[in-house]
């Protein structure tokens, strides 16, 4: 790869706010990342374009870069820019470069994709822990309600009944005594205290 | 007599199958405990002349006094309600309820003139025969001639479970020594859905037993209260049992089952066949699993299916299985209300889970969840009772106070005041 392409490019792409990644770049690949967005360079020169096919596998493997880049273009030389059908480029959100030694010029502007965020494992587990947790916060909520339903529901049974006067028996009974934690707030007491009634 | 006299003379009675809880309402939230047992001592012995004594049957706190050899001890030393129903034909065991009952009754017997006996309200097993009602009956009717009792009535341990809960409508598992007892419950128990299961606490014991001799503990494998120490403090309940075997096999150190004996040098260490440890907890809730056929083969007991009085127990229902069977006798409209609230009641659901084994080990109400899941049903709310031990007291005490002394016992209805004039 020619040093002086990936110094041409590089000068292109600053223009842009882009950043060049030596790290992330491979031979015939530069990687550049600016503005929140990533984009893929895919390096034609015309010795690569003597091979057959070649043109069409580089087009076909930046393509498959979509998705996992924001941008993908390809850069062939200047002499080479009028074989190529810029139309198929276009269609599929391709960009064009095309290059001397001296500058690059933005034939085709690349169409801005997606990325597929991976998901790893831990994050996943994280939203499961989440969800179960809502899942039982629901349940308690479930319970709570279904528990006031009846209480509402025997309160409304009990206001139908006429409440008797306490019976004062001829032996002295003190004044009633305190009654465990357990009779209290219980909605059996309404439910039994009808037994033969119903 | 009103609701002013029942809020101090209400009595609990739960017949448990190791402790017998009594009391009247006005001891607050706790009631008194004894061990549900009773000694006939031999008359011609120099102890029963010391005691000075003419009692046939002695129970409560003063019972270890009057013990002698222990080559006696199984003939004289009776618990009644060690597999919750007693036999008709059990005069020592009948003896013994009865004078529990009146030992429990004048510990409490008011001096105030005004007192007219208590309203006793006993608690026993769901599956009890109808013979048991009549004999608990015929010992009320005699203690009411002594002046304690004002009236009497029964009532099945998982109805005394939901109230102390303060739960309407509900599916209670009762599991205990002997067995367990599924019982739906919608302000009254649905009879004829209850599912009577015979396999209780005792079973997990004589697996932990066989897993003692098979570790090379034989000669502690037979003392049974060491046994339940064991299977109390090693066992575990997987969530899955394959998964869980796995896991332990591959991580020996993490799931080490040790148990120092307090008080002696005795510890238990099963070692390579840790492992183990999660056979017990799911034999309870599930012993269908082929892995048990090894241990029935070489002799141990399989719980079989029996007919005890009117009812048939299964040996080998599995406990999601028995609380869908249940659950599908009752009205259908009334069937996903009780799904939301299953109580987990009796020691048979004490297990433990240790928070480094999470997700491996689960307590009593996940794997009911899981159970259940695998049956389709996945939006089961299960909960495991606070307060075991007094759950059924209290809610006996709850049922004398609000049941108004109007309603009298019927047969048919198997409910009400039961008066002894």
């Amino acid at each position: 790869m020619s040093k002086t392409i990936v110094e041409n490019l590089s000068k292109f792409f600053s223009k842009l706010g882009f950043v060049y990644v030596e790290s992330e770049s491979t031979d015939g690949k530069l990687i550049f990342l600016g503005n929140g967005e990533k984009a893929l360079v895919s390096i034609l020169n015309e010795q690569n374009l003597c091979e057959r096919n070649a043109l069409l596998n580089a087009v076909l493997e930046a393509y498959s870069y979509t998705g996992k880049i924001h941008k993908a273009y390809l850069a062939i030389p200047k002499i080479l820019a009028t074989i190529l059908d810029g139309e198929i480029l276009r269609r599929r959100g391709l960009g064009l470069l095309v290059y001397t030694d001296k500058e690059v010029k933005e034939v085709i502007p690349a169409r801005r994709f997606a990325i597929e965020e991976k998901i790893s494992s831990s994050e996943i587990n994280e939203l499961k822990e989440r969800i179960l947790n809502l899942e039982e916060t629901v349940r308690k909520l479930s319970r709570q309600i279904d528990m006031l339903t009846e209480e509402l529901l025997s309160l409304r049974r009990s206001a139908r009944v006429p409440v008797e006067a306490p019976k004062i028996t001829q032996v002295g009974i003190e004044a009633e005594p305190k009654l465990p934690s357990f009779i209290k707030d219980n909605p059996w007491v309404a439910v039994l205290s009808k037994r033969g009634k119903e | 007599m009103s609701t002013a006299y029942r809020s101090l003379y209400t009595f609990g009675e739960d017949y448990g199958t190791i402790d017998f809880k009594y009391g009247p309402i006005t001891l607050g939230d706790f009631p008194e405990i004894v061990e549900n047992r009773g000694y006939f001592p031999d008359k011609s012995s120099i102890i029963y002349k010391i005691m000075g004594t003419e009692k046939d049957v002695i129970v409560g706190k003063e019972l270890p006094l009057y013990l002698e050899t222990r080559e006696g001890l199984p003939e004289r030393l009776i618990y009644p309600m060690r597999n919750g129903v007693i036999s008709k034909s059990d005069i020592k065991a009948w003896r013994v309820v009865e004078e529990l009952t009146r030992y429990a009754l004048r510990k409490f017997k008011p001096p105030k003139k005004e007192f007219q006996g208590f309203y006793t309200v006993a608690s026993i097993s769901s599956v009890s025969p109808r013979y048991m009602y009549e004999n608990i009956f015929k010992i009320h009717e005699k203690l009411a001639k002594e002046g304690l009792v004002k009236a009497a009535t029964i009532i099945p341990q998982p109805l005394a479970v939901a109230i102390a809960h303060k739960i309407t409508t509900c599916v209670v598992l009762e599991s205990g020594h002997g067995n367990t007892q599924v019982c739906p419950i919608s302000h009254y128990p649905v009879r004829n859905a209850i599912v009577a299961i015979n396999r209780g606490g005792s079973d997990a014991n004589m697996l932990t037993a066989e897993i003692l001799k098979d570790c090379g503990y034989g000669d502690l494998a037979h003392e049974e209260t060491l046994v339940r120490r064991v299977k109390e403090n090693i066992g575990l309940v997987p969530a899955d049992l394959d998964k869980a075997i796995k896991r332990a096999k591959e991580n020996k150190e993490k799931f080490r089952a040790k148990y120092k004996i307090p008080g002696t040098r005795i510890e238990i260490d099963l070692a390579d066949n840790s492992w183990t440890r999660f056979l017990i907890g799911e034999y309870v809730f599930n012993p269908t699993h082929e892995i048990f056929q090894s241990y029935f083969k070489r002799g141990m007991p399989k719980p079989k299916d029996v007919k005890i009085g009117d009812v048939f127990f299964m040996g080998m229902l599995d406990f999601g299985e028995a609380v869908v069977t249940a659950v599908e006798k009752c009205p259908i409209e009334l069937q996903p209300f009780l799904y939301k609230k299953i109580l987990l009641s009796g020691g048979n659901f004490a297990w433990d889970c240790p928070s480094k084994l999470a997700g491996v080990a689960v307590d009593s109400a996940t794997k009911m969840k899981l159970l259940l899941k695998s049956r389709g049903i996945d939006y089961a709310d299960v909960i495991v009772t606070e307060s075991p031990q007094y759950s059924v007291w209290r809610g006996c005490i709850v049922y004398g106070y609000a049941v108004p002394e109007d309603y009298r016992w019927s047969w048919d209805r198997m409910e009400g005041w039961m008066f002894f004039e």
